[in-house]
């Protein structure tokens, strides 16, 4: 058995799956095309993800996936994605990024509007080093599943970056 | 105007083999029987039981993520999967949205290919942020300071 080169462009079925394919495929499943990845997530925040997955939609509106499904864990691949990513210097700078798409805007226009009254409220109470004050009890519960530190360094930095959840979890992965 | 009885004969005989209604009959009874199994699923489930699949409980919800940047997210969904055949299904009825309406939840769902993605977005954010105040400082240039008591009686004709 030959050794597939990194990043080819081939799939290798196992005797199991092949089957499962077989037994599937007489049922007149109509494939749909353009789907990179699936996830689903359990109540206790367990994630499993679908990479590469092949989608096909049966007769009665349900949806078969053909792909091994992992256990997923998002911190450690940010962490990792981050090393890479200064190593090889894909790392984007502020000016790189020049043209907005209608969608981004609108998410920017949301993200100032959070910190406009965020600000307001830490205007408010100046006592609130440890404190949550105004700060959503989702969001630092939020920042502390994803980064896995302690409730007092989310805080902080959810302050920092006025409740901005992406800018916080981006900052405490690094 | 006489009929010619032989060429009558004749249309007779080929007209014989015809069986037109027979023929409709078969292709109804064919089409009704398949459409109604498909419709139930019964065949999918009846072939999921051969490949032992086990149903997942206590999921809350699965996200497809498109190549165009949406994602058919299903707010109910029960999964089977059967792990041996890298085969799973899912039942549920999906809603087409968009990455940011679903904003901050499905940030732990996305895969390597969207980390840099997330990581242009928020510096598309911080950027915005620091426009902000250089916009309300020409927004008060442009209007000329009231003095107050000072009228313009005089302009007016």
């Amino acid at each position: 058995m030959s050794a597939i080169p990194e990043n080819a462009n081939v799939t290798v079925l196992n005797k199991n799956e092949k089957k499962a394919r077989e037994l599937i495929g007489k049922l007149g499943l109509k494939q749909i095309p353009g789907i990179i990845r699936v996830t689903f997530r359990k109540k206790d925040n367990q994630i499993y993800a679908i990479e590469k997955p092949e989608v096909f939609r049966s007769a009665g509106g349900n949806y078969v996936v053909f792909g091994e499904a992992k256990v997923d864990n998002f911190t450690q691949k940010l962490a990792a994605a981050q090393q890479q990513a200064q190593a090889s210097g894909i790392m984007p700078s502020n000016e790189d990024v020049a043209t907005k798409s209608p969608e981004d805007i609108q998410a920017d226009m949301q993200a100032a509007a959070e910190g406009s009254v965020n600000a307001a409220a830490e205007e408010d109470d100046e006592e609130g080093e440890v404190d949550a004050g105004d700060l959503n009890k989702d969001d630092i519960e939020l920042v502390v599943q994803q980064t896995n530190v302690s409730k007092n360094q989310a805080i902080k930095a959810l302050k920092a970056h006025n409740g901005d959840l992406v800018n916080a979890i981006m900052s405490l992965s690094k | 105007m006489p009929i010619d009885q032989e060429k009558l004969a004749k249309l007779q005989k080929l007209s014989a083999n015809n069986k037109v209604g027979g023929t409709r009959r078969k292709l109804n009874k064919k089409a009704g029987s398949s459409a109604g199994a498909n419709k139930d699923d019964t065949k999918l489930q009846s072939q999921l039981a051969k490949l032992h699949a086990v149903t997942i409980d206590n999921v809350a919800e699965a996200n497809f993520f498109k190549d165009d940047g949406k994602v058919m997210h299903f707010n109910k969904v029960g999964v089977q999967v059967a792990a041996q055949h890298n085969t799973s299904v899912f039942y549920g009825l999906p809603q087409e949205k968009n990455l940011q309406d679903l904003f901050p939840g499905i940030i732990s769902q996305l895969g390597p290919e969207a980390i840099q993605a997330l990581s242009q977005l928020a510096a598309q954010m911080e950027k915005h942020e620091a426009k902000a105040p250089a916009d309300a400082e020409k927004k008060d240039e442009a209007i000329p300071e009231l003095v107050e008591g000072q009228t313009f009686d005089a302009d007016v004709e």
